[in-house]
């Protein structure tokens, strides 16, 4: 019996030997029926209560036309995320409190994903909280960091966190004066010249300022004076408040403005937003959907905007779970909605691939509704397909 | 031996119960004054499931009862970083908000969705911790799908002076005096303790992701804490009849840490409050009839302070405060071969929230009226069984919009003693009402959501029970069905609200063993459980298994006296299975803790020296942050006088 008592101990100990398993492989297999995979869409989703993120991946195969890889990287690390594509990498930006940039290749010729690396992009701020990647060439991107005062420009062909930044662009002059800081979120790249979206919040994260644009020459770093008859460098000025992403179609730019629509204590600059078409070449901008006033506001605030063929496609968030989608015509003052199905959608995006509009939308707890993918045709303006996903998609991305 | 019996006896069956416990050599070492007061919930006599804690059980790194609860295989407590910070309680599987808190009866509010009652009650002069998985006792005129967590205070003492003193790893200190003595035919207690932590342990950062090669060792910064507590408790005690009183004051802060570590800033959750509660016991008021009349009052304010938004999604400046008032009243009667049990309480809370940087306000009140009436049938061949029926009906209301909601419960049960083994079923259905912050509140980006629906379960247990001299042996199973839980969602702009969003089946298994083997005592508690959600309909969760709690645990301490003052312990807790999301992405490392102590002690003075963690493993919460590492604390006590 003594001897039991000396080896108990030890018994309870045994369980201490068996270590726990962390998941970090760097490659992923997506399986033999994604060899001839050709990725189209990449979007970001997100579970109900922002939880937990995932990255996928829409495409054809040689049997389906809207094949989906999905839950690959799902991860509560980070659980809230932005994506970049490029060519065949896919950059994900672990957003607040996470600041980290991790780069997947796809590489469907080996039925592959693999994570190539993972760099911080946090710097000397409290949070950099990064929204947007833009790659411009295999050694040179751009990092705009919404929480922070600097841009950053990066080696995507790094080997290792010294090498990652290259340069740090300081924006801060564009910043409201209670934060110091311009909230840079969307960019765009167009012939060396980065464009970025600088929200311009203040301390409370009212829209108590219209947003702007600043244009970057990526070949000196150095911002691009887009008023030349007045003194000092200008940057672009909107005629909206809280801007959103832009959308390119090869010709213009456009961009979505919410407005001061999260100011839940004063309605007064509630619609300040709209559609804000801007011209890359002569920085001249035009407000071609204004979203109205407390009085009378269509569409609500809008939230996104995705152009097909001179046809301007813009969401509305009119209340609480209740989002539409709507189409300005080439040509029309008036926009029409385009219905997505029976009851109120939750709308995250909207996007042009060739000749499909595609909607994300959340599931519906009350109705039971999936989430996903609708994909609008946009000659008939009718739903054609449906892409269900696990989590809400929050952000799509074309792949050309 | 019945319940019946000792009640209608009166007094002298007091002594009976005491021998009672004796014989079955049982944990329970209470003491009951000739006065029971009505609203007692006499934890060896319950047909419902308790699991009990004594002082004995208590560590000496153990702050609050938070910190010792989940030495019960029904409760897991989930941190969510270092001393001092937000702790969360699962009692089987059910998450905290599930589970209601009572001081010696008396249910505590919880309208503006605290969850960290368990935190904020020091562990001195506690007599015993009820822990209630599934069904509540018929004492308790409300029952959620949680069940209930009972603290017991002690109610006699001795005369004597206690002095405490603890110093312990990432710059912990602290100190506890405690006074018990008599006074105009009154007991008296009272405490005064302080504790302070810098929490400054090392953990590895993982640079923000899963992947890369950037983590790096750091040294937590700003996440200190500070607690001092304070209590006075009176007792004066008649012949038929007690009054007592207690008044307990505390005030608390943590200082929140980023994640990234960075050390300016400054950002803080403080808290403070005052309970005041006094009770009035009558014994034979009439024949065959005891009544208890309590009243609690209850003042709480809480300051989330983060104005340059460095540890959440926005910038925050937010002060909220509780005031409640509760009166509640039981009678028990006999008659023949039945004891009735009714209880009715009245409760009204206010709460507000103020956020000067978000603009946003929240005021808010709830009143309760919650009644239950109890039968116990004691039949023969030492059978019992208990029918509660209970019934709530409140009100809720902010800037003149009211909600009417009432709701009702039932349970019922069966206990069957045979020889050294006790048997007992239990089925109750019950439900937990949306507090004020899930139906009112709306901050930053968040709304409120008036027409949520109430949470319901029905809650299935059997448990069987051995008591021999050596050996004590518990093993139960459980099942519970939830419906309409709450959880928050957000929609595709980011803005959140709560919904009622799923159900859930939760089945498991039990253990519970001490074995006493002089000089060698072996405790082995645990859990295999499983929480499945069902959404319904195809969902991203549907299926899937509920997160936030281990599916299986085992505690494991072992214990043993070298000689008659000195002991050594250790323990092994070993849990694994939690996803930290519904979707079930992401898990922790399954967790292997070891912890080891010796202790000196005589009648008058004690020492002991406590390593947490001994192993030093990099843990992580079910939040994912870093729990500290290895951890050790020095502990010396001198008594003078009795012992409390």
């Amino acid at each position: 019996m003594n001897k039991l008592l000396y080896t108990l101990p030890l018994l309870l100990l045994t369980g201490c030997l068996i270590e726990g398993k962390s998941n970090n492989d760097t490659t992923i297999n997506v399986g033999a029926e994604f060899s001839n995979f050709d990725p189209q869409l990449v979007m970001a989703s997100a579970s109900p209560d922002y939880a937990t993120s995932d990255v996928l991946i829409v495409g054809e195969t040689d049997v389906d036309t809207h094949a989906l890889i999905e839950g690959k990287f799902a991860t509560t690390n980070p659980s809230d995320i932005r994506l970049a594509a490029h060519n065949h990498s896919i950059y994900r930006l672990g957003r607040f409190s996470y600041d980290s940039a991790t780069r997947i290749d796809m590489l469907f010729a080996f039925d592959l994903l693999k994570v190539d690396w993972q760099y911080s992009v946090l710097g000397e701020d409290a949070s950099a909280n990064p929204y947007d990647l833009v790659v411009k060439d295999k050694s040179t991107a751009y990092v705009s960091r919404y929480d922070s005062k600097t841009l950053w420009k990066v080696n995507p062909n790094a080997k290792n966190q010294d090498e990652f930044l290259i340069k740090e662009i300081d924006l801060s002059a564009y910043a409201s004066a209670s934060t110091g800081v311009p909230f840079m979120a969307d960019m765009q790249l167009i012939d060396d010249k980065l464009f970025v979206v600088l929200v311009r919040l203040d301390a409370s994260w009212g829209a108590t300022a219209n947003s702007k644009v600043v244009v970057i020459d990526t070949n000196s770093d150095t911002i691009v004076d887009t008023d030349t008859t007045t003194s000092g460098t200008q940057v672009i000025d909107l005629p909206v408040r809280n801007a959103g992403d832009f959308w390119y179609d090869g010709t213009n730019l456009y961009l979505s403005a919410v407005g001061d629509a999260y100011n839940y204590n004063d309605s007064t600059y509630k619609y300040t937003g709209g559609v804000v078409k801007l011209n890359p070449t002569d920085y001249s901008v035009s407000l071609e959907v204004d979203d109205g006033t407390t009085e009378n506001a269509p569409y609500g605030n809008i939230t996104n905007v995705a152009v097909h063929n001179g046809d301007i496609y813009f969401t509305g968030s009119i209340s609480y779970g209740n989002d539409k989608l709507w189409v300005l015509r080439q040509g029309n003052t008036t926009a029409i909605e385009i219905s997505l199905g029976s009851g109120t959608f939750n709308i995250s995006d909207v996007s042009v691939r060739n000749d499909n509009v595609y909607v994300s939308v959340f599931a519906n707890a009350t109705s039971g509704r999936s989430a996903g993918l609708k994909i609008v045709n946009p000659q008939s303006a009718l739903v054609t397909d449906f892409i269900e996903t696990d989590l809400n998609p929050t952000q799509i991305l074309v792949i050309e | 031996m019945s319940l019946f019996f000792r009640r209608t006896l009166g007094p002298a069956t007091v002594v009976l119960v005491c021998l009672h416990s004796a014989l079955a050599e049982t944990e329970l070492e209470t003491v009951y004054s000739e006065v029971i007061p009505a609203s007692a919930t006499l934890p060896e006599f319950s047909v419902t499931q308790v699991q009990i804690l004594t002082p004995d059980q208590f560590s000496d790194t153990a702050v609050s009862v938070a910190d010792v609860i989940d030495q019960v295989p029904s409760v897991q407590v989930q941190q969510t970083g270092e001393l001092g910070s937000l702790q969360s309680v699962t009692v089987r599987g059910a998450p905290s908000q599930q589970t209601q808190i009572y001081i010696d009866g008396v249910l505590q509010s919880s309208v503006g969705g605290e969850g960290n009652y368990l935190q904020q009650l020091s562990l001195t002069d506690i007599e015993r911790i009820e822990v209630y998985p599934s069904s509540t006792p018929m004492q308790f005129n409300q029952a959620t799908p949680g069940g209930a967590i009972n603290i017991v205070r002690k109610r006699q003492h001795q005369t004597g002076l206690t002095l405490k003193a603890e110093s312990g790893s990432f710059g912990r200190w602290g100190g506890q005096i405690n006074a018990r003595g008599r006074w105009l035919q009154t007991d008296m207690s009272a405490f005064l303790q302080g504790i302070r932590s810098d929490n400054d342990f090392t953990y590895v950062y993982d640079g923000g992701g899963t992947y890369g090669t950037d983590e790096t060792e750091l040294t937590r910064k700003n996440a200190g804490y500070h607690s001092v507590q304070g209590g006075l408790s009176l007792r004066r005690q008649g012949d038929n009849q007690s009054l007592n009183g207690n008044l307990e004051a505390f005030q608390n802060r943590k200082e929140l840490p980023r994640t990234n570590n960075r050390d300016d800033g400054n950002a803080y959750y403080a808290d403070r409050g005052v309970r005041l509660s006094l009770a009035y016991d009558l014994n034979q008021w009439v024949q065959n009839l005891d009544s208890s009349v309590r009243y609690q009052y209850l003042t709480e304010q809480g300051h989330l302070y983060d104005p340059d938004n460095q540890v959440g999604i926005q910038r925050n400046d937010s002060q909220d405060t509780l005031q409640s008032h509760l009166i509640q009243y039981h009678h028990l009667v006999s008659a023949g071969s039945v004891m009735l049990t009714g209880s009715q309480s009245l409760t009204w809370d206010q709460f507000s929230l103020e956020d000067e940087i978000n603009g946003t306000t929240l005021d808010a009140d709830a009143i309760q009226l919650s009644s239950s009436l109890g039968g116990e049938w004691f039949m023969g061949n030492n059978w019992t069984a208990i029918v509660t029926g209970r019934t709530l009906w409140i009100q809720n209301q902010q800037d003149g919009n009211r909600t009417d909601d009432s709701d009702w419960g039932l349970q019922a049960g069966l206990r069957h003693p045979l020889g050294p083994v006790e048997l007992q079923w239990n089925i109750q259905r019950s439900h937990r009402q949306p507090n004020l912050l899930e139906r009112y509140g709306a901050k930053g980006t968040f709304v409120g959501s008036p027409a949520l629906e109430s949470e319901q379960s029905v809650a299935a247990d059997l448990s069987v029970t051995y008591k021999s001299p050596q050996l004590y042996a518990h093993g139960s199973a459980f099942i519970r069905q939830t419906d309409n839980a709450i959880a928050a969602t957000y929609d595709s702009q980011g803005v959140g609200r709560y919904v009622n969003v799923a159900n859930a089946l939760y089945r498991g298994i039990e253990w519970q063993s001490q074995w006493r083997l002089k000089p060698v005592r072996l405790d082995v508690s645990g859990t295999l459980q499983t929480g499945i959600i069902d959404s319904g309909s195809a969902s991203y969760d549907d299926g899937n298994q509920v997160p936030g709690y281990y599916p299986l645990s085992n505690d494991s301490r072992l214990s043993w006296q070298l000689t008659p003052k000195l002991m050594l312990y250790q323990r092994y807790l070993f849990e694994t299975g939690l996803f930290y999301d519904r979707y079930n992405s992401s898990q922790p490392p399954t967790k292997h803790q070891w912890d080891a102590g010796v202790k000196w002690q005589n009648p008058r003075l004690s020492m002991s020296m406590d390593i947490t963690n001994l192993l030093n493993r990099a843990h992580l919460d079910y939040s994912r942050k870093p729990l500290p590492g290895r951890a050790i604390l020095f502990t010396i006590q001198i008594t003078t006088g009795a012992d409390s």
